[in-house]
């Protein structure tokens, strides 16, 4: 049994008979209940996607999830194709399945993928990972306060509000549940 | 979606203050008063909170009837009993409280449709979530309803005939005035036409500035000051200024006079909103109410943690912009709001400036925007309306 608040994309959920896929997860804080969580999922039988809120301390059933560790190897047509790390076969997910996940993953990353029942269903990434800023505009001199915010794109094309004094090719922690600017890494 | 009943239970869990139990008992009533011949039921883990705002209810009886809504305390000794009772088709999760687990397990047989109904707030992402599913292990079909602002929202809570009770308080506006001063009346002036008068009830806040602005304000000033919290956190800043303490309840400082009543009950605070000149608010139970009184306010946000409540703050002002008509009076009142909700955090520990002098000065301005944003408000219908309108079209 698992808590909705630990839920992120790439999740598999079950609710009734059916098994779900999260593809994106948004927390909103409530002003003195518990946090909610905003999910779009798809059905794995039927393929409807769908919407929903979860309340965070809501029990969700376990499923029994094999994983394997694979490499990312391209993107194409909305496939995302990864390569086992052992047997060299190559399996392809829907960009779909992996919902906000593949703003996280860039080429030759090893990352875990999920399998139920033999079939390749999502992937599982740490809580933060860190990218390389391609492009941002130049910060102006003095906010070292982290409060101001601007743009920044990311090597995997994806865009997260950064401090001013981040700058093109540093590092950054970006927290993959909710696809926010964590630190700069050194 | 037809429901076999019309009846409709409320779960109302209590976690602080009068919020909780406040807003769910006047969804209860107001729910009743739309259907009189509907059986609304409360079930709610203390009494205790509600019967300090609600008159006639005796907080050491397990179930009672007041103006018409059944009140059920979910307490161990009861939960036999509780859970041999048919519950209602429509089941409502007041301000999110869960349906306790002891429960839980023995609505399925009766509920046809659960509410989650989520706490009044101007956020865009907490819009988008109105009207979607809340999936839960009992399998019954569960919904978010979303209290708001926009039409995009459940709105919020309006009783029925709202037109009507503000026409009458406000036509009986000096006789209300009368009856919330009339046990100090020996310690004011015999006149009260030139003073302005404001409510204050707030969570903790340093209020020195404030008297330091109203001392030194155009116009004198009566604040009527309500709970523990507001209460205290007054008389500690009076501490810093000269204070004539007239009687126990009654403070002047310069020519201006603070009273410090008894909580009042819920309906009596309802007219008081709209019988003064301004108000300080706090909780979304009371921004709604003040929204509604037509006045002029300043809204205290719940204080969430590493200064969150700003966020709600902000949310609520990109609301009021569309009704304001002066960029200058706005600007100011936003500055104060800001300062008014900002709470010491660990990393953040310098005070924006707060000056209510603008704030003041500019009742009549506020006024027009509040009255806007309450008509607005009143036109889209309100959450019971909404929520009528949601339950048949799923």
């Amino acid at each position: 049994m698992k808590f909705a608040e630990d839920l992120r994309a790439g999740n598999i959920i079950k609710m009734g008979k059916d098994l779900f896929v999260i593809i994106k997860a948004e927390y909103f804080r409530a002003a003195r209940s518990n946090a909610v969580i905003k999910t779009k999922y798809k059905n794995m039988s039927t393929g409807a996607v769908s919407e929903a809120v979860l309340k965070t301390d809501e029990k969700l059933d376990d499923v029994r999830l094999d994983k394997r560790v694979m490499q990312f190897l391209y993107e194409s047509d909305g496939m995302y194709a990864f390569m086992d790390q052992e047997s060299f076969d190559q399996i392809e997910i829907p960009k779909e399945d992996l919902g906000d996940n593949v703003n996280f993953i860039k080429e030759q990353d090893n990352v875990d993928i999920l399998i139920y029942e033999g079939r390749p269903v999502s992937v599982e990434l740490p809580k933060a990972v860190v990218l390389k800023i391609t492009y941002t505009e130049t910060g102006v001199r003095g906010d070292t306060s982290g409060k101001v915010l601007k743009p920044a794109t990311v090597e995997t094309g994806y865009t997260v509000q950064v401090p001013i004094f981040c700058n093109i090719d540093d590092s950054i922690r970006i927290d993959t549940t909710t696809g926010q600017y964590v630190e700069r890494v050194k | 979606m037809k429901l076999k009943n019309n009846n409709i239970d409320i779960f109302c869990q209590v976690v602080d203050n009068f919020g909780d139990a406040g807003f769910s008992f006047r969804l209860a009533k107001f729910l009743k008063r739309t259907k009189p011949q509907r059986q609304i039921r409360l079930f709610i883990n203390e009494l205790k909170t509600l019967a300090q705002i609600i008159p006639g209810v005796n907080p050491e009886r397990p179930m009672q009837n007041i103006e018409g809504v059944d009140i059920i305390v979910i307490i161990d000794q009861e939960v036999k009993r509780i859970t041999h009772l048919q519950f209602a088709s429509l089941a409502i999760e007041s301000l999110s409280s869960p349906i306790p687990e002891v429960i839980r397990k023995h609505v399925h047989k009766d509920v046809e449709l659960i509410i989650t109904l989520e706490h009044l707030s101007g956020e865009k992402i907490f819009e988008s979530m109105h009207g979607l599913p809340v999936p839960n292990r009992q399998g019954i079909p569960r919904y978010l309803m979303a209290q708001g602002f926009s039409n995009k929202s459940a709105g919020i809570l309006i009783e029925p005939n709202i037109q009507k009770t503000i026409n009458d308080v406000n036509n009986s506006r000096q006789k209300w005035r009368n009856k919330f001063l009339q046990p100090y009346s020996s310690f004011l002036p015999s006149d009260l036409s030139q003073i302005k008068m404001g409510s204050i009830f707030s969570y903790e806040h340093d209020f020195e500035i404030l008297l330091t602005n109203v001392k030194s304000g155009d116009d004198d000033m009566l604040l009527i000051v309500l709970g523990d919290q507001s209460q205290v956190s007054m008389k500690t800043a009076l501490q810093y200024e000269q204070t004539f303490w007239l009687s126990e309840e009654v403070a002047k400082i310069g020519n201006n006079y603070l009273v410090f009543p008894e909580l009042m009950p819920q309906e009596d605070y309802d007219n008081l909103l709209m019988v003064m000149d301004f108000n300080f608010v706090r909780g979304e139970d009371s921004l709604a109410r003040a929204i509604l009184s037509g006045k002029p306010f300043l809204w205290h946000s719940y204080d969430q943690g590493d200064n969150y409540q700003l966020v709600k703050v902000e949310a609520f002002l990109e609301v009021l912009i569309k009704c304001q008509d002066s960029v200058q009076v706005f600007t100011q009142y936003v500055q104060l709001m800001r300062a008014y909700n900002w709470r010491k955090t660990k990393t953040d520990n310098d005070p924006p400036p707060e000056n209510y002098f603008h704030f003041f000065k500019n009742f009549a301005t506020i006024h027009n925007w509040i009255n806007k944003l309450r008509q607005d408000l009143i036109l889209q219908g309100g959450l019971i309306p909404c929520m009528e309108q949601f339950i048949e079209s799923i």
